[in-house]
């Protein structure tokens, strides 16, 4: 089990999300329009299939909706 | 009258000076659901000079739950929402020159208006209007102010041209369909913290306070504890086709104009023909009333087929929403049924 810091809470991630486009598609947000920050950087649509997560990562992800 | 606006004036980023600023701002507020209801209230009590209202709907009992300037009346005799939001914003503050607009607003009703107004703050509930904002906001260099929230999420941004990335070069995929309050729901809560930040946004941008801008995308969970702002400026493109070098404004162009639309939150479908004759509400109401009860005003017709679930209503611009569905082959099915 490893903990990451999402939106400001901490969370406890299953073994199977070891990078951001895994912890994408946990949440149900691959298909979405995001914006991923991963340890305060921007982290590219291209290269969250090769960003892997580790213990105490601080992630932050704004995802758009369109309600009003 | 003269303390009207104390309180605001004795908050020191605004002051007196703030306040005549505020009262020479002209904005227009896109989409009278509970987002634009919420900031129009805010900004007619805070004292904007100008006001411009527009929405295309009218007001349905579900709306009555967080769209706040609605009454029940409203919701039973189907009245546009800048009709009834109109009516109740002037009792709020005379000072202010409101203007509610019963219209589905497209290029080429938004373009006129580009050139009057300081900001647009966005309230609609739909990708394809936001990304004719972001052209036309782009084009005729006007700031606004994306917001948008279902469930107990909500995320907003402000984009000022040439300083801040648009919303073309923040999103990468434009999304089709997605959760909606029609499929996922609402909470007030949820609404009135994006109506928060829009508002001071808003306030920031009309007296011109640069240093106190956001200058970050913000997004909150109000129901999971969440709060989450990044800082995107880096992500401003060059090549980006609505504000780089060689901006060509793709959703200005015809093609890129949806002509149905399904509106959130309410299981309808909006149709509005290529050839906008003026319809004759008084012919249609002779043709429907052996098929139906009808419902008419000076705005709309309302239609409830005596052996159809759904409900047609048909305004006077020519624009039908079909309620009960949100296939959009279907809609058109029963709108050729209906009007032809
Ligand atoms: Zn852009």
């Amino acid at each position: 089990m490893m903990k990451i810091q999402i939106n400001g809470n901490k969370v406890e991630m299953p073994d199977e999300v070891r990078t951001i486009e895994e912890l994408l598609v946990y949440y149900k947000l691959d298909d979405k329009p995001v914006i991923v920050e991963w340890n305060k950087e921007i982290v590219d649509k291209d290269n969250h299939t090769k960003t892997v997560l580790t213990e105490e990562d601080q992630v932050e992800i704004v995802h758009f909706v369109g309600g009003g | 009258m003269t303390d009207r606006y104390s309180r605001q004036t004795l908050f020191s980023p605004i002051g007196t000076k703030g306040q005549e600023k505020i009262k020479q701002s002209s904005i227009l507020i896109l989409g009278l659901g509970a987002l634009g209801t919420a900031t129009a209230q805010n900004l007619v009590r805070g004292g904007v000079g100008k006001l411009t209202l527009i929405d295309r709907d009218v007001v349905e009992y579900s709306n009555l739950q967080r769209q706040q300037l609605f009454m029940e009346a409203d919701a039973e005799e189907n009245v546009p929402k800048a009709v009834a939001a109109t009516r109740e914003l002037r009792q709020m503050n005379h000072q202010v020159s409101i203007q509610g607009i019963v219209m589905d607003a497209q290029r080429e009703e938004l373009e006129p208006f580009m050139k009057e107004v300081d900001l647009i703050i966005d309230a609609t509930d739909n990708f394809d209007t936001r990304l004719l904002i972001n052209d036309l906001s782009q084009k005729y260099n006007v700031p606004w102010i994306y917001g948008a929230c279902v469930g107990s999420y909500g995320l907003s941004f402000t984009i000022i041209p040439g300083v801040t990335p648009c919303l073309q070069c923040l999103m990468d995929i434009i999304p089709a369909g997605g959760a909606t309050c029609d499929t996922i729901g609402i909470i007030a809560p949820a609404v009135q913290m994006v109506v928060a930040h829009q508002t001071a946004e808003a306030l920031k941008i009309m007296v011109d306070d640069k240093e106190a801008m956001r200058n970050q995308i913000v997004s909150f969970d109000i129901w999971k504890n969440e709060h989450s702002s990044i800082t995107v400026n880096h992500l401003k493109k060059d090549t980006c086709s609505s504000c780089g070098i060689a901006a060509t404004y793709p959703f200005l162009s015809q093609a890129n104009q949806s002509q149905t639309a399904v509106l959130c939150g309410r299981d309808t479908v909006q149709i509005r023909p290529s050839q906008r004759a003026k319809i004759n509400l008084n012919q249609i109401e002779e043709q429907l009333k052996p098929l139906g009860s009808i419902n008419k005003n000076d705005y709309l017709l309302s239609f409830k087929p005596f052996n159809d679930l759904n409900r047609v209503v048909i305004f006077k611009d020519g624009r039908v929403l079909i309620h009960g569905t949100d296939d959009i082959t279907k809609a058109k099915k029963i709108y050729s049924r209906w009007i032809g």
